[in-house]
């Protein structure tokens, strides 16, 4: 009987601690969510601050060596995303403007918008991952 | 030693709970059962909409939402789609420059054979929908294509839907090949996918009958036996590839081409869902 009392006592401590722990990235967005970007914020006792590392990329200075590595790597991300089929609808369409900005010497607005569709193909990336386990849960089951 | 064991027994016990929990089946090629699949989603239509006969939802839309039916009855009085069907039936019988025609590409000169599209080819190892059928038997003789979405494809379609009407659909899985393709459809239209992250199943399974702005998502269950149809908003007749493109880019994700594998093996899940169903196609939707 104490045996059957600790184990279930052990297995409730244990799922709980499993659905509160709180993970890096729900941290991460509840903070985002109440402070915005450029703030900071405590998870497991280090210091981590709540921008999106687009934006971090985009407000480096605006020179033409940093728009083009911004256009570069965003380019990178939409062909992976497009791999993994979650490709966004503007996606593209951001980083065809971002080039011709980055033509037209506009290293600011061409940083802007490169971010953008870099955000857009990162985070259909995280869709992606998630779809791999979670579709299944949508479909009805045979009762 | 015994509290260590008793602790990871426990753990265990968590551990395999909160699998138990997440375990579903029918994600791969070995569970998947596309009969259950059907079964299922009759059953949960069933439940959503107790007034309605499965036999309805060959009407989309209308076999659920009342105020709905009433304006398509109407509209359904003089179809939209006549003038189609007759020029669908005249480019159905038009002769090639060979002398042959669509119809000596098909089983039963093409006449009543809807509802066994889109099938599985297993020497190409790939979906064929009808309107694929339709352009592969011009190019072997030698005649130029139609385009895909809309147009003379669209009415000869139309055409041999509606010698095909009151058939039921019989669409086949013969092996774990095509079983495949099956699943690759049903994957994609429950996945949530685009900047709106939504899955087919958010509009069409949940969303079904529910607003979204001014309009009702028809239910997934009798998709495709009614295509190709006139369509209010397009003012023309269009095939259900012209509607999964558009339903795609609503999603905000980057859309694929008509009669792409993706969309062939999406329209094979969906219409094995309506196996059973009977083909009324053409039809006249918002």
């Amino acid at each position: 009987m104490k045996k059957i009392a600790t184990i279930a006592a052990v297995a409730a401590l244990t799922a709980s601690s499993l659905t509160m722990a709180q993970s890096f990235q729900e941290a991460f967005d509840m903070n985002r969510a109440m402070y915005g970007a450029g703030a900071t914020f405590e998870w497991n006792g280090k210091s981590y601050n709540t921008s999106y590392i687009e934006e971090e990329l985009a407000s480096k200075p605006a020179n033409q060596a940093n728009a083009q590595a911004l256009f570069d790597a965003a380019k990178a991300k939409l062909a992976e995303v497009r791999e993994a089929g979650f490709a966004w609808r503007d996606n593209v369409k951001y980083l065809k403007q971002a080039k011709e900005a980055l033509e037209a010497g506009e290293y600011q607005k061409s940083m802007d918008l490169a971010a953008r569709s870099h955000l857009q193909s990162r985070v259909g990336l995280e869709q992606a991952e998630t779809a791999k386990n979670e579709w299944i849960l949508a479909v009805p089951p045979l009762n | 030693m015994k509290i260590i064991k008793t602790t990871l027994l426990a753990m265990s016990v968590a551990a395999l709970s909160q699998t138990a929990m997440a375990a579903k089946t029918g994600a791969t090629l070995s569970t998947v059962d596309p009969e259950a699949d059907r079964i299922a989603l009759q059953e949960y239509m069933k439940d959503r909409f107790p007034d309605t006969p499965v036999s309805e939802y060959v009407n989309g839309i209308y076999a659920v939402d009342a105020a709905s039916r009433a304006q398509w009855e109407e509209i359904e009085e003089f179809p939209p789609y006549e003038l189609d069907l007759e020029e669908g039936e005249e480019l159905f019988n038009e002769q090639f420059a060979n002398g042959k025609s669509l119809a000596d590409c098909f089983d039963n000169g093409g006449e009543g054979i809807r509802q066994n599209y889109p099938m599985w080819n297993d020497e190409r190892k790939t979906v064929v929908t009808l309107e694929m059928a339709i352009n592969e038997c011009r190019l072997q003789n030698g005649e130029k294509p139609y385009g895909w979405k809309k147009g003379p494809i669209a009415k000869v379609s139309a055409y041999m839907a509606y010698t095909s009407r009151g058939n039921e659909f019989v669409i086949d899985i013969p092996n774990d090949d095509a079983k495949a393709a099956y699943l690759d459809g049903k994957k994609f239209f429950y996945t949530k996918r685009g900047q709106l992250n939504l899955s087919c199943a958010d509009c069409h399974l949940t969303g079904t009958n529910r607003l979204v702005r001014a309009d009702r998502p028809s239910p997934a269950l009798g998709h495709s036996t009614h295509f190709p149809v006139v369509r209010s908003k397009w003012g023309n007749i269009g095939t259900i590839h012209r509607r999964y493109e558009g339903c795609h880019r609503d999603s905000r994700s980057e859309f694929l081409k008509v009669q792409s594998e993706t969309y062939r093996n999406l329209e094979y899940f969906q219409t094995y869902m309506s196996n059973g169903l009977v083909v009324n196609g053409p039809g006249s939707r918002k």
